[in-house]
């Protein structure tokens, strides 16, 4: 390897660790991780604001960006504002699924965070959720 | 009795290691002997100690000598130096300790009084080497744990794509996954690099809320 190429490796490798392991979603994800994470994650979604035709309209497509962006709006709320922490967390859920659902389905990003964090959101959260869910918050990060 | 000089707030894993006995202390020195050793070298290559001695058996004999005392870590965690300063510092005067000694016993006369530096500033030229081994450090950690966990491909797919921007696609096809798969694998290593890395730069006296401070005079040091 050229010394160039070696001070790129060395420059692009630590330029990474600016990532703090921080924000809303984090909290989420730690609840996730571990053998019970997929039990726990079908868990949430049987919650409201989940329901069939939110389940549905976000697996498939068929849930419009204004939808989604009042579902995010909804779950902000949700989130930001509840005491019990398992509406927080179904909250959460729900506010970064329907972001998910906007970049996977139509392209857009539909949160103010920046596209690069949004993607790496959408991979830890994919990390740690069961199918087919996994796969749509892959698919976003990668849209 | 030792004073307790170290908050619990602000303990690191250093001081938690140093608190658990002889294993923790172990651990510790291996930490150190690996991480520091290249800036040691960089430093004494560049210093008119330079030919008197192959660098790694100096090293070697510095840190035999000085890890061996007992409050020479205590003595760092309160000086509120990072742990690489501090060990040039000290290996500064424990090259001067072998030349007074080399020169009592009639060998090593020829070496200078005083320590010339390089024509680079050696505090630079120690960042840059701090932060190549901090890099190959934790990389080399973040594989072992990867491989412990059957997942290898993840940290290729991880380097893969950040160091040589080969995209998912690519990659998946190569490992036999989807590119979404291939991505979140990569996110996977991902995490446990930066989450080692920053833990590496916290192991040098950085407080947390000044990792990113630190991390970003590292890469000016390596010419960002």
């Amino acid at each position: 390897m050229s010394e160039a190429s070696e001070s790129w490796r060395i420059s692009r490798l630590l330029r990474l660790g600016l990532e703090k392991e921080e924000g809303p979603a984090r909290g989420l994800i730690q609840r996730l991780s571990g053998p019970k994470g997929a039990a726990r994650f079908r868990e949430l979604i049987h919650r409201p604001p989940f329901d069939l035709s939110v389940t549905t309209g976000l697996l498939d497509g068929s849930l419009d960006l204004p939808a989604l962006d009042r579902l995010k709006e909804k779950d902000k709320v949700l989130f930001s504002s509840g005491d019990d922490s398992e509406l927080r967390l179904t909250g959460m859920a729900a506010y970064f699924l329907a972001i998910a659902g906007a970049l996977a389905h139509h392209g857009q990003n539909i949160c103010s965070r920046p596209r690069e964090e949004v993607d790496r959101l959408m991979l830890d959260l994919a990390e740690v959720a069961p199918e087919p869910w996994s796969e749509l918050l892959a698919r976003a990060a990668m849209a | 009795m030792k004073r307790d000089v170290f908050p619990k707030t602000q303990r690191t894993w250093i001081d938690e290691q140093l608190e658990g006995g002889e294993g923790g202390r172990s651990s510790v020195n291996r930490h150190i002997m690996h991480v520091y050793a290249s800036c040691l070298r960089v430093w004494f290559l560049g210093s008119s100690y330079r030919g008197k001695g192959d660098a790694e058996d100096v090293i070697r004999g510095f840190f035999a000598d000085r890890l061996a005392r007992e409050d020479f870590l205590d003595r760092w965690r309160a000086s509120d130096k990072r742990l690489r300063h501090w060990l040039i510092n000290a290996f500064h005067f424990y090259l001067k300790e072998q030349r007074r000694a080399s020169h009592r016993q009639k060998r090593w006369h020829a070496l200078p009084e005083e320590i010339e530096s390089s024509s680079e500033p050696p505090a630079r030229v120690i960042d840059r080497a701090f932060a190549e081994s901090l890099v190959q450090e934790a990389s080399e950690k973040v594989l072992n744990v990867c491989r412990s966990k059957g997942q290898e491909s993840y940290w290729k797919i991880f380097l893969e794509h950040h160091v040589e921007r080969i995209p998912y696609r690519d990659l998946g096809a190569r490992f036999g996954v989807s590119a979404e798969k291939a991505a979140v694998m990569a996110r996977t290593a991902e995490r446990r690099f930066i989450r080692t890395l920053r833990e590496f730069v916290g192991r040098d006296g950085t407080k947390a809320d000044e990792i990113d401070r630190e991390i970003q005079a590292l890469l000016e040091s390596i010419g960002e």
